[in-house]
């Protein structure tokens, strides 16, 4: 929930304050910075497309959202192009050729719709983006600091959610995070913004606001509100700080940022849930791993179905933190792979370990699961039927390159992800399938579900036993112990994935007196 | 005064110590004859250990040489006696004796001490550059590991006719590491020795000529070692670096970077040389995010067998619950805290504050320095003094994760290979350098791209650590300090035999070796290609000085070759040359003495 909140602060700079910023710009800059672009996707992308490729789809896209008609003969000028003088004639060319006729609006409505209120660069960028396979994204040096902060999970900031109040054309905080510099404020959601440090907000695009509001850890802003519920003006001053999301959690909270971290049930089960991947992960993770060694749990289910972003470094650090040694895993790239091997001594060392992934997430997730599982670190049970993972050019490993100047930073795929033995993530359909992700399905039975269960635990039985697990006293009693939180879990049409995980630890765990 | 740093409690504390002492002094008994109490000197103690009883406090002054008798209960020194050399640790034996070590002069000396005079009895040669001693319960017996020279030194010590203590070398044990600390795993029977660089521990019975094994834990810097009062787990302070993290504010601040940790292992594993030292253990975060815990150090137990541990780099004492689970309480101690040990009762635990000079007592239930002792009067610090309270200073980093010698040791190369932005990116993690003569191996970092000391540390407090921008002072001061560091002193040299070494010498000179590595810091200013290529693609790198280079594997920028003959059989260094293994083995000779 925070994450959305926080990140749909960054979208809104992104998307609009950059069009604020770019207005005047003229177009001799724009066709420099897309030429330097072209040239570093040439230069460092994993499968780079045809350079006119991207310049034609970048000039089409700049043509429709100004709703002007696009040179008949513009593919081969494209393919004549020597430099950025030429493209920036071009692009100026375009620019002020004539409006596009009624024809041409119909066949392009979606992309027309799309491209609506942007700039003539943002469109050209849109467009040459879309062309790249992994996509392309261009930011400006200011953002991408941001972002890079939101990845690491140490952005400093008043910490809300902005929006643009449409009757007063005014931002509004929409959403006030817990624990932050604006909470303590007394500020609350719907609080109109009059004024940031004196400067009243009439006529101020969003991105100035958020812009504004901005600025180094410990500085402190002065904002002027109305509150919509009783229209009383007052002043705040907030002073920035950061204000790091929580990305793992336990069972239920409890005060003070705590979480119980056990399973119901007689089996000594942790479970731990994480919701995103960002510098703080591992971190957390150490915290939980001392808490859950300290209530004497033995066995973990981690919990990665809910996994909405995955950093790729943190990811790294992550496997890690898990992993005793072995390969976690490689980026391919175009002049060579690179292996990631993992440090010696791991997280919560011989426990038998559940992993549930979900079945569209960031390639990260697939990648993390396949290192655990390649290394027989933990049963990886996926929670829905269909492929894990994406195909490999759908699974980028994406890096920041500065374009020349140091203003413009663009994100692209340099290589993809694969797992330790060089195989593209979509190999990753062998993962065991815990297909209880659908509990609502009615066509479902029990018993199919449970004849499932156990078929599944005895494929893993060979992965626990390579990494070391005992074995259970018999094959016996260890499908028995999967069967009985199964069957309850249907009867309570709950979490199948989760009763599923806790029946395979429970078979590999020799209780005491069973 | 031109310190720039900020005087903590402690400090304060110290100090007006040092004024109530002044002003008593009238009614203090007076010092003895001989004792250099009142002098003004730079003590830096470094260890402590009790006379049988409790009465009299020992505290051994590296910098002085000389042995500080303190009355933990009075508060107050009550001599000083000049030992001589640098006095790194001391024991203490049931019979009153004490046992020191002299680490420049390499020896073990017995003397007796009184509160009116110190007696040497006897000196003991050991294996060059000793760090510590270990007694046996009834004190018949010392072992001393000597860092440099890779070795144990086990030595006896019966009485004479005359009662005097006459020391006998018993047995010198080789290790392959170079060891800084010991301890017992099983009193008296079997005992452990600590690298000082990485993670590697021996397991050793003192009356054999060989450890029994030699095992290893994700660890640097292991600078506490002790056995838990209930005979169950052996505790190592240490740190960890990561090789997959980078010197990345955002690495630095959630600890992925550099970790501080005691780890507890399990004392039955520790005893059993084929068991996996890591079953069964137990690693402890001893700071976390926003607070770090850079350097720990030396542990102590209190009365109820909760661990103390010093850290050294954040100017505290940690107090742990049994095991190290569970709430952690800090103390701040005074700057350096160097050495602990728990009064005979248990309820009180006496920190060697080195850098303060002082010593000072800390409740253990109320959780607070409840007395701090200073030394002795301190002149004015210098430039290379002031520079060597900052190498040490954890302050100077992000949220106090590391200090300076968190990588370097004590000027040390360690095994440590750390991805910062010395190369000017990410991705090509390499060795960190030794800091021995580091003044002359100019230009620095692996790339020879800083022609400036001072940049180079500018660059690392500010890349590496991630600390605030450095003062200009500080940057004067931490460079005067590197600046004051020895070149290296050959300690292997001994252990070569003479024929291989000449040969070995005629070869670095045939093969042209000195066009890079040329004497007498067997470095040069340029950059080569010597057939290596990191991950960020340089090929071209500053040739590391050579002097001690025996002394500290692995080998090349990534720490690719484990030993010194790796790097020329399998690594064929430089570009492809090849070389006989009787070639190697004359050539390593040689650049063992170096």
């Amino acid at each position: 929930m925070i994450r959305r909140i926080v990140l749909t602060c960054l979208a809104f700079v992104l998307g609009i304050g950059l069009a604020e910023a770019r207005a005047e710009e003229p177009i001799a800059e724009v066709a420099a910075r897309a030429w330097a672009a072209t040239e570093v996707v040439l230069a460092r992308h994993v499968e780079p497309p045809a350079c006119q490729q991207m310049l034609l789809a970048g000039l089409r896209a700049m043509a429709r959202s100004q709703g002007v008609a696009m040179p008949a003969d513009l593919a081969r000028r494209v393919s004549e192009l020597t430099g950025p003088g030429p493209l920036g004639v071009l692009m100026g060319e375009i620019l002020a050729g004539p409006k596009a006729d009624d024809r041409e609006k119909a066949g392009t409505f979606d992309v027309r719709t799309a491209l609506a209120g942007y700039s003539p660069d943002q469109a050209f960028f849109e467009g040459f983006g879309a062309a790249v396979p992994g996509g392309l994204t261009l930011m400006p040096e200011k953002e991408r600091k941001v972002r890079e902060s939101m990845e690491a999970n140490l952005y400093v900031g008043v910490q809300v959610a902005l929006g643009m109040d449409d009757k007063s054309k005014r931002p509004i905080f929409q959403q006030i995070l817990e624990g932050g510099p604006a909470e303590a404020a007394g500020i609350l959601a719907g609080d109109l913004i009059e004024a940031v440090d004196g400067q009243t907000t009439e006529g101020m695009k969003l991105g100035g606001a958020v812009d504004r509001l901005r600025g180094a850890e410990g500085t402190e802003v002065t904002v002027s509100l109305r509150r919509s519920s009783n229209g009383q003006t007052f002043e705040r001053t907030m002073t920035r700080a950061r204000l790091p999301r929580a990305t793992v959690q336990g069972v239920a909270p409890l005060p003070g940022k705590r979480w119980t971290v056990r399973l119901d049930g007689p089996e000594p089960i942790g479970y731990l849930k994480i919701n995103e991947i960002s510098g703080s992960t591992p971190q957390e993770l150490r915290a939980f791993a001392s808490q859950l060694e300290s209530e004497g749990l033995r066995a973990l289910v981690l919990d990665l179905r809910n996994v909405g972003g995955a950093g790729f470094h943190p990811t790294v650090l992550l496997a890690d933190a898990l992993l005793d040694g072995g390969v976690i895993g490689k980026v391919i790239k175009a002049d060579g792979e690179t292996t990631y091997r993992a440090e010696p001594d791991a997280l919560l060392r011989d426990w038998p370990m559940v992993v549930l992934v979900g079945g569209s997430q960031p390639p990260e997730v697939a990648w993390l699961g396949a290192a655990l599982k390649a290394n027989h670190r933990a049963t990886v049970l996926r929670a829905q039927a269909g492929p894990i993972s994406p195909q490999p050019d759908d699974a980028p490993f994406l890096e920041d390159i500065p374009l020349p100047g140091g203003d413009w930073t663009i994100r692209l795929a340099t290589g993809y992800l694969a797992t330790a033995d060089g195989r593209p993530l979509s190999s990753l359909r062998s993962l065991p399938v815990g297909a209880f992700g659908n509990v609502a399905d009615p066509r479902k039975k029990t018993e199919e579900l449970l004849a499932r269960g156990v078929q599944i635990t005895r494929q893993t039985n060979d992965a626990l036993a390579k990494s070391g697990f005992p074995p259970s006293p018999g094959e016996a009693a260890r499908d028995a112990k999967i069967a009985a939180p199964l069957a309850n879990a249907r009867k309570a049409g709950g979490d199948l994935d989760l009763a599923m995980a806790r029946g395979i630890l429970a078979g590999s765990l020799k209780l005491p007196g069973k | 005064m031109r310190t720039s740093w900020r005087p903590d409690r402690a400090g304060v504390l110290a100090a007006s110590m040092l004024a109530l002492a002044l002003l008593a002094g009238a009614d203090s008994p007076p010092s003895p004859v001989g004792s250099k109490a009142g002098e003004a000197r730079v003590r830096r103690p470094v260890a402590l250990a009790l006379a049988p009883g409790g009465a009299r406090l020992y505290v051994a002054n590296r910098r002085a040489g000389s042995l500080s008798v303190v009355d933990p209960k009075a508060g107050r020194v009550v001599a000083e006696f000049d030992v001589g050399g640098e006095v790194v640790d001391l024991a203490c034996r049931p019979d009153g004796r004490l046992v020191l070590v002299d680490r420049s002069g390499g020896a073990l000396i017995l003397a007796r001490v009184s509160d009116r005079s110190l007696e040497v009895e006897a000196r003991q040669v050991v294996a060059a550059d000793p760090a510590s001693v270990l007694l046996d319960p009834d004190g018949a017996m010392a072992v001393v590991a000597s860092t440099a020279s890779h070795r144990l030194t086990v030595i006896d010590l019966p009485l004479d006719a005359s009662e005097k203590v006459a020391p006998r070398l018993a047995r010198s044990i080789p290790l392959p590491f170079a060891p800084r600390l010991l301890a017992w795993a099983d009193p008296g029977m079997m005992l452990v020795a600590a690298d000082a660089d990485g993670g590697r521990l021996a397991l050793v019975d003192p009356l054999k000529d060989l450890p029994e094994s030699v095992r290893s834990i994700p660890a640097h810097n292991i600078r506490g070692l002790a056995r838990t009062p209930d005979g169950l787990s052996l505790v190592v302070a240490h740190q960890t670096l990561n090789r997959l993290a980078r010197s990345t504010f955002e690495d630095v601040h959630w600890g992925a970077l550099i970790g501080n940790h005691v780890r507890f292992l399990d004392l039955a594993a520790v005893l059993d040389p084929g068991a996996n030292l890591l079953t069964g253990s137990r690693l402890v975060d001893l700071g976390r995010t926003g607070r770090a815990a850079g350097d720990p150090g030396a542990i102590a137990f209190d009365g109820k067998g909760r661990p103390a541990v010093a850290l050294e780099g954040v100017h505290e004492l940690v107090l742990l619950p049994v095991g190290g689970r569970g709430e952690a309480r800090r103390v701040g101690v005074g700057q350096g805290p160097s050495a602990v040990l728990a009064s005979p009762d248990g309820a009180r635990i006496y920190v060697a504050a080195s850098m303060d000079d002082a010593v000072a007592i800390v409740a253990v239930e109320a959780g607070a320095t409840v007395r701090t002792i200073p030394l002795g009067p301190r002149p004015e610090p210098g430039p290379v003094e002031r520079g060597e309270r900052l190498f040490a200073d954890a302050r100077l980093s992000h949220d106090g994760w590391m200090s300076c010698r968190s990588c370097h040791g004590d000027g040390r190369a360690g095994v440590l290979s750390a991805d910062t932005l010395a190369d000017g990116g990410v991705g090509a993690p390499k060795r960190v350098p030794p800091l021995f003569g580091v003044g002359h191996t100019g230009p620095w970092t692996w790339l020879g791209a800083v022609p400036r000391l001072e940049d180079q540390v500018r660059k690392s407090v500010e890349t590496t650590m991630r600390g605030k921008a450095p003062t200009a002072d500080q940057v004067t001061d931490l460079t005067a300090y590197l600046r004051s560091l020895p070149p290296y002193r050959p300690t292997l040299a001994a252990d070569q035999p003479e024929a291989e070494v000449a040969r070995g010498r005629s070869l670095f000179k045939a093969r042209k070796c000195a066009e890079c590595h040329a004497p007498p810091s067997y470095t040069s200013e340029g950059t080569f290609d010597v057939g290596l290529l990191d991950e960020a693609g340089h090929r071209e790198f500053n040739p590391p000085s050579l002097l001690g280079v025996g002394d500290r594997p692995p080998y090349l920028h990534d720490g690719r070759a484990a030993s010194l003959p790796e790097v020329f059989l399998r690594h064929r260094h430089p570009r492809d040359a090849t070389w006989t293994p009787e070639e190697v083995e004359a050539l390593t000779a040689f650049l063992r003495t170096l």
